[in-house]
Parts: C-alpha cells; structure tokens; sequence
C-alpha cells in the first residue's frame, strides 16, 4: 500500500506535465513565423506501475520525450526542389538580362543598326555625287559599331558579374557547411547524454535548406546525430570538420582574364553536379552566355570581313578603297579612323568613275544576303535567330521556374501539414494540458484535505 | 489533413503575387500597346517581328531609291523630248534646203540655225540635276559632251549603266548613256525581232525576268489543307530543279509550265478544293521573282517570268526562229563580204553557237547577246550590212537583215551644216537620211525610258501594297489586341482584389477566439 504522500508526488508529475504541455504549446506558438521550424509535441506515458499485494497499480504520469515532429523524406524532397528551383531562377534571370540587352525590333536595336547600316548604302548608291550621303554612311557604321560594343561590353560585364556571384555564393557555401560542422559538434556532444537536441537540428535543417538554393547535395546521418553532407559526390561536411568550397581559375569563353571554376581540395566541380544556383551560374555563364556572345562576334566579324572586302576593293572620290572597320569582334569593332576624319574615303565604284555606284550596290546587297558564315541566314536574320534562341531558352527557364515554384510550394504545404504549427491545434493543447493542470492542482487539494484530516485526527 | 498557420499566410501570398503579376503583365500590355516587350515573352514572335522590321525598312529603302529613280529617268525624258524637237527642227530645214530651189545663200543662212540649234542641244544634254551630268555614264562630273580642238562634239562621258536596286529582285538602269544617244562613228545593229526564248524545265533560273535572275532564298508552300513544306532555292539551277522541289514536296502540289510557256503554275493536284499558298520567308523575294508568290483556290497561275536570251538557250527556245538551224547569211562590211553557214557541221544548236559561229567567220564584227537577253547586238567600225542567202531566211528570223546604223548626233548635224555652207546638194540627202536615224534612235531610246519609268511607276505601288502587308503582318505580331486585353485586365483585377480580401480575413479564425475562459 503507498504511502499517503506518493499520492502527492502523482498530483505534482500530472502537474509538471500539464505545464510542460503548456509550455510547448507556447514554445510553438512563439516560433509560429520561424522559418523551418518544426514543431514539437509531448510524448506521455503512464508512470511504472508499482506492485501491490493487491495487483498492480498506477502511480500517475511520466513524460517520455519532447519529439520533433518531422518527416525525412518529405525533407530531402524539399531540399532537391529548392536546388532545382534556384537553378531555374538563376537561370532565368541572367537569360532575362541577356534578352533585355539585346532587345527585340526597338529603335535602338542591334538589328535595326544594321539595317540602317545598309540602307545607307543605298542611299550613297542612289546618290553617288553627294557628299553628305557619305557622312551618313559613316554614321551609320559608327552607330552599328557602338551597338556591337555596346551589346558585348555588358555581355562581358554579365560574365564578371556572374563570376563575383560564384565567388559569393561559393564563401556563403563554405560559411554555411562551417556552421552545419559545428552544429554536428554541439549534437554530438548533447545526444551522448541522452538529452534529445531538438533545436539544434532545426537550425541545422535551416542551414541545410539554405543550402540547398545554392547546390545540389546528399546527407548521411552517423549514429551519434552528426550529419555528413556530400556536394557533387565529395564529402564537404564529416562530423565537426568541412572542406572549404573554393574558387579557382580556369578558362571560360566569356569572362575572359577572370575566368572562375568551382572546387573543393582543389578537383573542380562540374556545374551539372554542382546543381542549384552555383551550379547554373558556371552552366548558363559557359553555355547560353558564350553562345551568345560567340554568336554576336561571328556576326560582326562577318560584317566587318564582307564589308571591308567589298570596300577595298573598289574606289571613293578620295581614292582607292580602305578598310571600312577595323577590330575583328564584337567588342573591337570599330569604323577605320580615315573614315570618321574624312567621309570622302567611303567608297562607291569599281571602276574609279564618280557616277559608278555598283560596290554601294554590292555592300547594300549584303543586307538580304545569305551568308555562308552565318549559316545561310542574312546578317538581320542571324541576329533574329540569336534573340528568338535567347528568348525560348529564356522563356523555357522562366516555365521551368514556375513549375518548381508551385511542386515546391505543394511539397512545402505537405512538409509544413506534418511538422508546421497549427494555431488551432495548440489552442487545443493549451486548453487541454490547463485542464489537466487545474485537474491535478484539485487532487493536490484533495489530498492535502486527506492529511489535514489525518493530521487532526484524535486531536482537542 | 492539418493545416499549418504558416501554409496559410504562404498560400495567401503567393496567390496575391499571382494576381498581381498577372495584373502587372496585362496593365503593360494595355499601355505600351504592345504584346510583347521582352523576347522570351514571344520567341517566334520577337523572331518575326525584327525580320519585319527589317523587311520594312528595305521596303522604305526601295522607295527611296525608286523615287530617285524616277526623278532622274522624268528628267532625262525631258530632255529626249526637248531634243527630239529640236532634231525635227532640223529635219525640217534640210527637207527644206535639199530642194534644187534653195540657193547658196539660204543655205549658208540656215547653216547658221542648225549650228543654233546643235549649241542647244548639247547644252541640252550637258544638263545637271542633282550634280550629276545625265548622259555621261559613269563619268557623271564629266560633262559628256565638249568640242574637241577641231571644233567636233565628241562623246567625253564612258558606256556605264547606274542602276539602282528598287525592289528585292528588281534592278533598274536609271541613265542613258550619250552614246546610245548620239551615237559613234562606229555601225550598230539590234535585231529587229524579239529573240525571247519560251520557258521550258531546263530554262536556268538566272535567265528569268529578262537575266536578273532568281535570289536565293526560301519559300513555304502551304496546301491549304494543313501540310506545309520548304524548298530552298539556293541549290537550283534551273525550273526543273524547282518543279522537283515543288512535286517532291510531299504536299501533292503540281508544279508545270503554263500553257503561255511564259509562266510557272502550281496546282493543288490531290486537294484541289484547297487554297494553296506560296510565300517568301526570311523576307527573301524568291518565290516572287519566280512569279508564283501568292495563292488561289487550287492553283496558282504564275506571271510571266520573262526568261531572258543566254548563250545556252536552245534555238529550239526561241518561238520566233521558224528554222533550225538557221541557214545562211550573207554580211556586206566596207571593205569585203562573208558568208556565214549556221547550219554547216557542227550545225548551231543553241544562240551561243550562232554567236560564236558569226563572230569566227567575220572578224571585222562583234556579235552578242543584247544587254536585256531579248536580241542580238552587232557592232562594227564602219558600215555593213546583212541579208539572207542561198534561199534561207535566217537574217529576217534573227532580225538581222538590214544596214548597220551610224546614227551621228552631232555627227549628223555638223555634216548637214558643212553641207549647207558648201552649198552640196548630196550631202545634205546624206546628212538628212542620217538624222533620220538619229531621230528614230531618240524615239526608241524615248520608248526605252518610258518602259522604264512605266516598271517603276508600277513598282512604287507594288511597294506601296507590300509595305502595307508587311506593317499589318507585324502589327498582327507585335500588337496588343485591346479588346482582349481590357477584358483580361478587368479579371486579373478582380481576381487580385478577392485574393487581397481573402487574405485579410484568413488570420482572423482561429480556435483561441472562441475558447472563452
């Protein structure tokens, strides 16, 4: 039989529990707007039972644990879409930069510059004797050499751009794979004394999710809590130590002298296993980036070529041809000084004659010219395919963002039904566990009359 | 399932950014009038529109150049039409003075008007317009016609033609030169028959509309009855090269010769009920300079497309030439004759043959094909002249037969007015019969500048239609359709305004507010 004040020790565990699950319920609600929390609840059982001459018997309640509620494949889930959205993204928007630099049939275009480059050509070709014509044929190849060194200086300048966001994101990579390595520390040494550290997995698990926008990666859990991740199939977390994600140099078509490759113990990491925002930083940067700007210098060089072949070749009123431009890409394309000094150097005849206009005529005709160089398309046809490929990729990004965006905010609607916090559901748990707590604090009343009564039992 | 409270603020978010991106996008759509500003919004369309733009901008640039065409060639006509009156002057007065009854001293007074009346002309065609002389060729700052130191107006200017390029596949020549005007020394002849070759499958497509040519380029053919295809004619070379492309088309079109054998047709041969189309891509012009752009209910009836004289044409091509081979011809120079046999072995076969057969046997003078492919040209240093012999036709067919002109300008009028002050009855027949010639070459060349202001005259409104056609076509890419738009704007805006309202009352429900304690 136990004693009159093991009841009294029943009353106080049902009553440290009705607190306990007040307090959780207020430790939920607090972290209701915490990003990546996930919520706790109460695990009770019924206290050892206790043997009695008379059977077993019930000695109250006993709190077993405060569990993290939490689904792990629903969060590995999470993690692999959130690499896969942010690589959208990124590439979405460098493409977005890329097709708002070149444009599309605006006034300021590429492809009317080049146009009106022609034209000028004919306008000379229709008025051979007319000096001013001249000055605007100069202008006009100026304005097409501007537009050309416009378009791939801010290309290059993307590149660099894209090249310090590596950089950034590679040391916010490393930053974050430190603090995961000291987390896995501070677990290491809380779960060996059997003291569950809830809290710090959530702030591991947000470091994992903010992981996950930058690169692709996989985790494995030892046995002690101590969380190993692995990028690109090297291991960059092991318990409390992490290899650095670093920069180094590499070439790249783009960027030129500042070319930036992504490493870990000096191996580069290949962008299509880097996944995530780093990853579609090197791909969209060495691809679509290089293609265009690739394309853009093909189309330049091969006006700069055809044209100056033509004008060569021929005769102005100053004399035998010059080169129209000089440089030899995009970025150098520029019109041959003697020309901008003195516009009587544009030249207009074969045959050294004033009223010949047949080499106006034959570099007017490369406007709707089908140029080997540029794959059988005229020069404004190039520059409209090389928008159009911009564009569709872009726009290919665009819809695969949209699409993760809303697979992850279905995933995160399911993570968030199993571990998120429900305002409704704590009310719940408030009212209940303040039940259970005035519940108790009535038995302890109770039992206290009882030893009132004992107490003055056989007295005055 | 639970709902968690943070699921709920999310999902209210991210539908009100939905609503309102979606607003954004259409209010943008609505005030810049456009459908798309950015490329990847419309990749096909972006792609089209900058080809239009593009196709525009050439079409301005081909007025341009047609207007300045025009003003040059009205120009020139007006002044063939001042000298035409003035040579009739002329001939008037030496129809006058080759009567017997005219004595020395009216000559020599009339001797002084023709000199007039040569001082008129050749400040006439010593005109400028635009700083350019009109009839010097390619010397255009040269005047093109001076007196040299023995007081003879000779020819300063060269034999250069400025044409202008006035529509994708269209050249036009816009000058006369003072040559083909006044003439040289030196004899010509064109043939007087139109040489034309009729269009077959083997008629090389560079020989089309009179040897322009047809510019590379690719076509859409469309049945009408849901099958597209494109054929390229870069690799053609000639109509068969297109035939097969269209046949093998795989969209059951028939292509063939009309039976004008001027023109190419296109039948819709297994969808006869169909439109078919055929339209320049790229903003190219192939299909028109072949004449078959367009469409029509199962068939397309192609322009004429005007095959031009090469030297491979086949003389069996040429519908005026009656006989082949051709036969004989007798030419007549100042100084010997010669007989040339275009049917001796190997007998001619093609019009190549027959100009190299003539030019082999008679070296004195150059035959060739005429400039726009629809004659032959001979030209000599002197006289001559060429008939048919032993019992063939074959001058008359070829349009041959006749005298070399020398048809002098200033030749003929300085003839006429030593004729006069010499008071030489037989020169002034000589000169009248040679200012005949030039009046006659004036007329022609007058009817030449005409048929080509007449092309572009017309040229101006096919630009006019094509201009139209290309702005409604990028209208109907890059235009925003109001209507539309407004419509979707006024639901994307209450679509956002119920989001928002939503929104507001979401966070308002929750348990705690109904537990009462």
């Amino acid at each position: 039989m136990p004693s009159i004040f093991s009841l009294l020790n029943t009353s106080r565990r049902a009553l440290d529990a009705g607190q306990l699950g007040v307090q959780i319920a207020n430790h939920n609600i607090a972290n209701l707007n915490t990003p990546g929390y996930t919520r706790q609840e109460l695990v009770l059982s019924p206290m050892r039972t206790l043997m009695t001459p008379f059977g077993e018997m019930g000695a109250g309640v006993r709190v077993d644990q405060v569990r993290r509620v939490t689904d792990e494949f629903l969060t590995l889930a999470m993690y692999r879409e959130n690499s896969e959205l942010s690589q959208w993204q990124t590439q979405a928007d460098i493409l977005g930069r890329v097709e708002m630099l070149t444009g599309v049939d605006d006034e300021t275009s590429l492809s009317n510059a080049i146009t009106e480059f022609f034209n000028a050509f004919d306008q000379l070709a229709t008025n051979v004797e007319d000096d001013a014509v001249r000055s605007v044929v100069v202008n006009a190849g100026r304005t097409l050499a501007e537009r050309f060194n416009g378009l791939a200086a801010s290309l290059a300048e993307l590149g660099d751009e894209i090249d310090a966001r590596i950089e950034q994101q590679s040391n916010e990579v490393s930053e974050i794979l430190r603090k995961i390595a000291d987390l896995n520390n501070q677990v290491i040494a809380k779960d060996t004394h059997e003291v569950k550290s809830n809290d710090l997995k959530v702030r591991r698990a947000q470091l994992l999710e903010e992981l996950s926008q930058y690169v692709k990666f996989s985790t494995r859990e030892d046995q002690y809590g101590a969380l190993d991740v692995y990028i690109a199939g090297r291991q960059v977390v092991h318990r409390d130590s992490f290899a650095p994600v670093e920069v180094s140099d590499g070439v790249s078509p783009v960027t030129g002298p500042r070319p930036v490759r992504v490493s870990v113990d000096g191996v580069e990491l290949a962008a299509d296993r880097l996944g995530g925002s780093l990853g579609s930083l090197v791909a969209t940067r060495d691809t679509e980036l290089a293609r265009a700007r690739a394309d853009l210098d093909r189309l330049a060089a091969t006006i700069i070529d055809r044209v100056n072949a033509i004008h060569t070749s021929g005769f102005s009123p100053a004399g035998s041809g010059v080169a129209f431009f000089t440089g030899s890409d995009a970025l150098t394309m520029a019109v041959s000084q003697t020309l901008v000094d003195r516009p009587e150097y544009v030249a207009h005849s074969y045959n050294n004659t004033p009223g010949d206009n047949s080499l106006a005529r034959d570099i007017a005709a490369l406007r709707d010219a089908s140029l080997d160089e540029l794959d059988g398309r005229t020069p404004v046809g190039f520059f409209s395919a090389l928008v159009g490929d911009v564009g569709s990729l872009a726009r290919s990004a665009q819809t695969m963002r949209d699409n993760k965006q809303l697979t992850r905010s279905e995933l995160q609607t399911r993570i968030e039904s199993v571990s998120g916090v429900s305002l409704d559901e704590e009310a719940a748990n408030v009212s209940r566990y303040q039940t259970m707590y005035e519940a108790a604090a009535r038995m302890m009343t109770t039992i206290n009359e009882m030893l009132d009564t004992l107490v003055t039992l056989g007295g005055p | 399932m639970r709902i968690a409270f943070s699921t709920l603020g999310r999902l209210s978010i991210t539908n009100i950014n939905r609503a309102l991106a979606n607003v954004v996008e259409l209010r943008q759509k609505v005030s810049t009038g456009r459908r798309f500003s950015l490329a990847s919004e419309d990749p096909v369309g972006a792609q089209r529109a900058i080809l239009l733009t593009n196709e525009l901008a050439a079409i301005r640039q081909y007025r341009d150049a047609t207007q300045s065409g025009l003003l040059y060639l009205q120009s020139t006509q007006g002044i063939l039409l001042d000298l035409g009156e003035r040579l009739r002057e002329v001939k008037a007065i030496a129809l006058q003075q080759r009567s017997d009854t005219s004595d020395a001293s009216t000559r020599a007074t009339t001797a002084v008007t023709v000199r007039s009346i040569r001082d008129q002309i050749l400040s006439l065609l010593n005109t400028e317009v635009r700083g350019r002389h009109l009839f010097s060729g390619h010397l255009t700052r040269t005047e093109p016609f001076a007196e040299d130191s023995t007081g003879h107006v000779v020819y300063r200017g060269d034999e250069g033609l400025i044409r202008f390029k006035v529509g994708p596949s269209q050249e036009e020549i816009t000058n006369v030169t003072g040559s083909e005007l006044a003439g040289t020394r030196d004899a010509f002849m064109l043939s007087s028959v139109d040489l034309s070759p009729e269009l077959t499958t083997g008629t090389p497509l560079a020989s089309l509309n009179r040897n322009a040519g047809v510019p590379p380029g690719r076509i859409l053919l469309d049945n009408g009855a849901g099958g597209t295809a494109t054929i390229d004619t870069s690799g053609m070379t000639s109509v068969q090269d297109l035939v097969t492309a269209i046949n093998g088309s795989g969209l059951g079109l028939l292509a063939a010769i009309n039976a004008g054998g001027d023109g190419i047709d296109v039948l819709n041969f297994l969808n006869p009920t169909s439109t078919v189309t055929v339209t320049d891509l790229d903003g190219g012009s192939a299909a028109q300079a072949l004449g078959i752009a367009g469409s029509g209910v199962g068939v397309i009836r192609g322009r004429s497309v005007d095959p031009g004289l090469v030297s491979s044409t086949p003389l069996s091509d040429i519908p005026s030439l009656a006989t082949v081979p051709p036969g004989v011809i007798e030419v007549q120079t100042d100084t010997a004759s010669y007989v040339v046999d275009f049917s001796a072995p190997p007998a001619a076969t093609t019009i190549g043959d027959v100009v190299a057969r003539f030019n082999a046997t008679v070296p004195e003078l150059t035959m060739s094909l005429s400039p726009d492919g629809a004659g032959l040209r001979i030209d000599g240093p002197g006289g001559f002249s060429i008939r048919d012999a032993a019992g063939s036709t074959a001058a008359t067919e070829l349009g041959i037969a006749g005298a070399g002109r020398t048809a002098r300008l200033f030749g003929s009028l300085e003839d006429l007015e030593a004729a006069l002050l010499a008071d030489d009855g037989d020169g002034i027949e000589a000169a009248l019969a040679e200012i005949e010639m030039v009046i006659d070459n004036v007329v022609r060349v007058q009817g030449t500048v005409a048929a080509r202001l007449h092309r572009l005259d017309a040229g101006l409104q096919m630009l006019d239609t094509r201009q139209l056609n290309a702005q409604t076509r990028l209208s109907s890419v890059v235009s925003t359709d109001m209507a539309e738009a407004v419509t979707q704007l006024t639901e994307a805006q209450t679509l956002y305004q119920s989001a928002l309202g939503t929104a507001a009352r979401v966070y308002d429900l929750n348990l705690f507010n109904y537990l009462q304690r």
